[in-house]
């Protein structure tokens, strides 16, 4: 059992729907995170990983993000 | 019981070279506030994470030296003398890396930090890597991890290295390939980790060779692997069979530039287990990364000037050079030994600029080495270029070659032979002093309020 505190899973959910908001557009990894200063690093950490397992990222070569429009 | 990374930590403190932070910082926060000092920092409390981080703790040839007991000239020595005399690590049972097994793999709880603002994600920057190969046997290499997801890291494998090759064998049967990440390994583990030793020799060996006493290995929980004991955590998983077709960084890398996007394998995360309150250590970048591999670069540049029989007063792996590109070494010449040892140093790794000067120059001097040059080398007969070599992708001007993504990287070489030519005498380069130096002192015309100020040093790294 791990020794560091759990993250909710409804703030991960949160999280990650504005991280795909932000994915509309290409952006690069630091600008997900400035815009989410108000979250815990952890929390981001694991809508990253939903946010991957939503969608198939999109990057360019200077290594910007984004998600396709459907 | 060895203590690792945590010894380390605790040679740095009592020297004053490494400051413990108690006020709670954000993981955000931990990469700028180290760019802000040469000392190390420990940070004992990170904010939402029951673990400590460190960074910064080996920064230049000083610190190398003394995590490693010797002179700041004494790198490549001390490093071969543990290539010299290796000892085999012993399996234990017990280890602290045990105190906590999760019961799913979740690596968010691991306060890997986002560091550079160009990078693509969070990175662990001093992973070591362990894999076996069914040919070759262990092998022990320092990677760079992207988080992904909790479950899942992408490993760049894009130069030439064992763990590569494993891959490729892998890959090429059709089958994943299990590795585990040792994070809060201690220096000579990290250095065993990065000397480009034939392929098959187990770099825990070396490790031990460096220590003088054999690295304690427990086993992994679920791949067939052994890791330190005294390791802060241990990923266990697997490389998948998907070849290049992941996107992983860019990265604020060892060259000290931004890198690029970059299509890698994945790494999948099986188990994670770690100490109770971890320490995680993060590097630096690039310095601490290249002082990862210095001394194992000057070691094994020694050795190559040995095997050549030439008599080696000094070998500088340069911090301008990231301690990797740009070997310079004096020496004690015998008609014809500046071209042999260039020939010798040009065989390490993926150098690609190598300076030989006689034993009269400081080579940790730059002013002094382009005293050299300037003076000695004649660019018709003293340089020394081999093409179409072995390269490193870190470079951004090598050229890749090869199919698609998991094209390899080609470079050439050069070498400048900076030593005194045949036939030119030695008086020739006589240095100028000045008359009665020793017999008059400026402050005696000064008065005392004058003020000599430290020695500038010239040009030294």
């Amino acid at each position: 059992m791990s020794a560091m505190p759990p993250a909710k899973g409804s703030d991960v959910e949160t999280i990650a729907n504005r991280i795909e908001a932000m994915l509309k557009q290409p952006v690069f990894f630091a600008q997900i995170m400035e815009g989410l200063e108000d979250c815990a690093y952890r929390s981001i950490l694991l809508a990253w990983g939903e946010v991957r397992r939503r969608n198939e990222l999109q990057r360019d070569q200077q290594g910007r993000y984004w998600v396709k429009a459907l | 019981m060895q203590q690792g990374l945590r010894s380390s930590i605790e040679t740095l403190r009592q020297k004053g070279e490494l400051l413990e932070i108690k006020k709670a910082v954000d993981v955000r926060y931990v990469t700028p506030l180290l760019w802000q000092t040469e000392k190390a920092l420990h940070f004992q409390n990170i904010k939402g994470y029951d673990a400590e981080m460190v960074g910064g703790l080996v920064v230049d040839r000083s610190r190398a030296a003394a995590l490693l007991g010797c002179r700041l000239d004494g790198l490549a020595q001390r490093f071969l003398e543990g290539v010299n005399c290796p000892i085999q690590p012993v399996l234990v049972k017990e280890s602290p890396t045990l105190e906590v097994i999760q019961d799913r793999s979740d690596l968010s709880v691991l306060p890997i930090p986002f560091m550079h603002d160009k990078d693509g994600g969070p990175f662990l920057t001093s992973a070591m890597v362990v894999s076996k190969d069914p040919k070759y046997g262990r092998n022990v290499g320092i990677y760079r991890l992207m988080y992904r997801s909790p479950n899942e890291l992408s490993v760049d494998l894009k130069s030439h290295s064992d763990l590569r090759t494993f891959y490729e064998r892998a890959l090429h049967e059709g089958r994943p390939l299990p590795v585990a990440a040792i994070l809060g390994a201690d220096y000579p583990d990290m250095l065993a980790a990065t000397y480009k030793c034939p392929t098959g020799t187990d770099e825990y060996t070396i490790a031990g060779g460096l220590k003088g006493e054999p690295v304690p290995l427990v086993r992994c929980r679920k791949v067939d692997l052994e890791v330190p004991a005294y390791a802060e955590v241990i990923i266990e998983g697997e490389l998948l069979p998907v070849g290049w077709t992941k996107d992983e960084g860019p990265f604020g890398d060892m060259s000290g530039v931004n890198g690029g996007l970059k299509y890698n394998p994945i790494f999948r995360v099986t188990a994670v287990s770690h100490r109770r309150r971890p320490i995680l250590h993060f590097l630096k970048m690039p310095r601490e990364n290249n002082w990862c591999h210095g001394p194992a670069i000057e070691g094994a540049a020694l050795r190559a000037l040995q095997n050549a029989r030439i008599d080696v007063a000094a070998i500088n792996a340069t911090q301008g050079g990231m301690c990797y590109w740009e070997l310079i070494a004096s020496i004690r010449k015998r008609p014809g030994e500046g071209k042999n040892a260039l020939a010798a140093l040009l065989s390490v790794a993926e150098v690609k600029l190598a300076i030989v000067t006689d034993d009269d120059i400081d080579i940790y001097d730059r002013e002094d080495v382009a005293w050299a040059m300037a003076l000695r080398v004649q660019a018709d007969r003293d340089l020394v270029v081999i093409p179409g070599t072995r390269g490193k992708h870190l470079d951004p001007s090598a050229q890749m070659i090869g199919e698609g993504e998991a094209a390899l990287p080609v470079s050439a070489r050069l070498g400048i032979d900076a030593t005194i030519p045949e036939g030119v005498s030695r008086s020739r380069y006589e240095r100028v002093a000045p008359a009665f130096l020793s017999s008059v002192r400026l402050e005696d015309y000064l008065g005392s309020g004058y003020d000599r100020g430290p020695d500038p040093g010239r040009g030294k790294e």
